[in-house]
This record gives structure tokens, sequence and C-alpha cells, in this order.
């Protein structure tokens, strides 16, 4: 490293330090350990959806195979192999930045956002015939008098609740991502400030973890 | 920090790639004969494999610290807790 590109990384460590911190590295020890405080409280609040999910199947057997038939299995398993491929790259983008390749970071930070804006598409795709069957939430509509196996409701109402709710969090997430991005585009994110990339692919993991339990539940375990 | 295992984009390949068979498992498995409650289980099976990948590698759990790893741990078993004893109340009655 060139004298210049030292002071350089110094001047970036002191201006990244909050006075509140003794050093960089219980920084980044905080800010980690917060966002895992917040990501668990995130589980929690899915969690109490996989519970009442459960209590309903166990219920309902008959209503949740039927809703899993209607299903649009190719839909979600595209959507559950965007999520991971994405996943990958969010977490090889806080690598590449840790290696101060932060073009590279920027690349896989905008594929990792590409990815997304795809998942939304499909699942904007998926919703969009799920209303015009009448599988909306509630069970009031004629698709629940040509299908009126009990429990489906209950099933579709579930469906629509867990994937808007882990919809939100996508958009949410891609919104983190995409602003990392563009920071990594303007070279305004460098490899000193990596940890809050860092952040951001947790949060995306997270919602990538999500679907991983979503998608067996709604759309394979028929 | 102490680092048990350290990541590099190797790894990440390789995790990808195991996603991905996994993926493709749980794919098949859809499609594959139905058995009473066994297509469920190897489904969550796979899930709880993915999972596990995904917590090791891309959200790096086994880099950090023990303190940590408990704050990511607790809430999946208050989850598993949770959904036990509603399944538990839903076979009582």
């Amino acid at each position: 490293m060139t004298p210049e590109a030292s002071a350089r990384t110094l001047e970036d460590e002191a201006e990244a330090l909050e006075e509140h911190f003794e050093s960089l590295e219980r920084q980044r020890e905080a800010t980690r350990l917060g966002t895992w405080v917040f990501l668990a409280s995130e589980v929690l609040l899915f969690g109490a959806l996989f519970a009442l999910y459960a209590a309903q199947r166990a219920h309902y057997p008959e209503g949740y195979v039927e809703g899993v038939r209607h299903a649009k299995v190719i839909v979600g398993s595209i959507n559950a192999l965007l999520l991971l491929v994405s996943g990958y790259l969010a977490a090889s983008a806080v690598l590449a930045l840790r290696a101060d390749r932060r073009r590279f970071a920027a690349a896989l930070t905008s594929g990792t956002c590409a990815l997304g804006v795809a998942f939304l598409a499909l699942k904007g795709w998926e919703w969009a015939m799920h209303v015009a069957a009448g599988a909306l939430p509630g069970g009031n509509t004629a698709y629940f008098v040509e299908h009126p196996t009990p429990g489906l409701a209950s099933y579709v109402t579930l469906y629509w609740i867990a994937t808007v709710l882990h919809t939100i969090h996508l958009a949410l997430g891609l919104g983190v991502m995409g602003f990392f991005a563009l920071r990594l585009w303007q070279r305004r994110l460098t490899a000193v400030r990596a940890h809050r990339l860092e952040l951001g692919a947790l949060y995306w993991a997270l919602v990538d973890c999500i679907w991983i339990v979503l998608w067996p539940l709604f759309y394979l375990m028929g | 920090m102490k680092r048990s295992i350290d990541i590099g984009p190797v790894h990440l390949r390789v995790v990808l790639g195991a996603l991905v068979g996994l993926w493709a498992s749980s794919c098949g498995l859809h499609y594959a004969p139905r058995g009473s409650g066994g297509h469920v289980a190897a489904a969550g099976a796979i899930a709880t494999a993915q999972l596990v990948l995904v917590l090791v590698f891309f959200m790096e759990l086994g880099q950090h610290r023990g303190g940590l790893r408990i704050v990511a741990l607790t809430a999946p078993l208050w989850v598993a807790i949770l959904v036990l004893l509603m399944l538990g109340d839903v076979w009582a009655r």
C-alpha cells in the first residue's frame, strides 16, 4: 500500500468511528449484535404465523393439502432459487468489499437487487393469478363455493398474510441493498465501512431464510 | 473478534452448490409418490439443512462470539417451543 493510500485508509477509519466507541472493531461488534437482536424479533413475528399454520394444518389437513395442490409450485420454486442465489451474491459482495474490491462488490450488490426485483415481478404475477381465480383471504368468493374443502379458506388467508408480509420485508431489503449498491458505485462505501453492507446482507439473508420456510409450507407439503 | 471459520469465496460457491442441490431435491420430492407423513418430514429436513447453511455461511454465524450465537439461536428456539405447544394443544382436544 502506498503512503497516500495508507493515509487515506487511516483518515477513513477515523471518520467511520463514532465517538462513543473506543475502536472500529467494537463498533462493528455492537452494530452486528444490534442487527441480530432486530433479526431475532423478526423471526418471532413470523414465528406466530408458523405456529398458526401448524395449528390450522393439524386441524384441517385436507384443506391444506387442497391448498398446496392449487399453489403455483413452479413460480414459488423459481422464487426460492432466485433468493438462494441472491443471498449468495449478497454474502459474496461483503467478502469483496472487505478485500477492497469495491467495483466487484457494487456489481454483486446490484445483482442481488436485480434478483430481488425478479422475485417481486414473479410474486406480483402469481398474486394476479390468485386474484383472477378468486382465491382471496376470508373465503367469501365463488372460488370457495367451487372448492368447499374445510380449511381451504384458512390456507388461502394464511398464504396471503405470510406472502404479503414476506414481500414487504423483501421490498425493504431491496431498498437497503439498492442504497448500498448506489453508495458503492458512487465510491462512498469503502472497505473500512464494509460492516454496513454486512448488516444489509444479514437482513437479506433473513428474507431468504423466511422464504426457505414458507416455500415448503405453502407450495410443497401437499 | 474470535474467528473459528474463515469463510472465503470458494466456501460460498460450494455452499451455493449445496443449496441448489437441496432446492432441486425439494422440487423432486414434491413430484415424487406420496408416503404417509414421510414427504412432509423430508421437506422439513431439507428446509432445515438449507437454513443451517445460510446461517453458518451467508450470515457468518460460525465466525462470531458466543453471545451473538445465543441471540441468533434463541428466537428459533422460542418459535419451535411455540409451534410444539400449539400442536400439543390441537392434538389434546
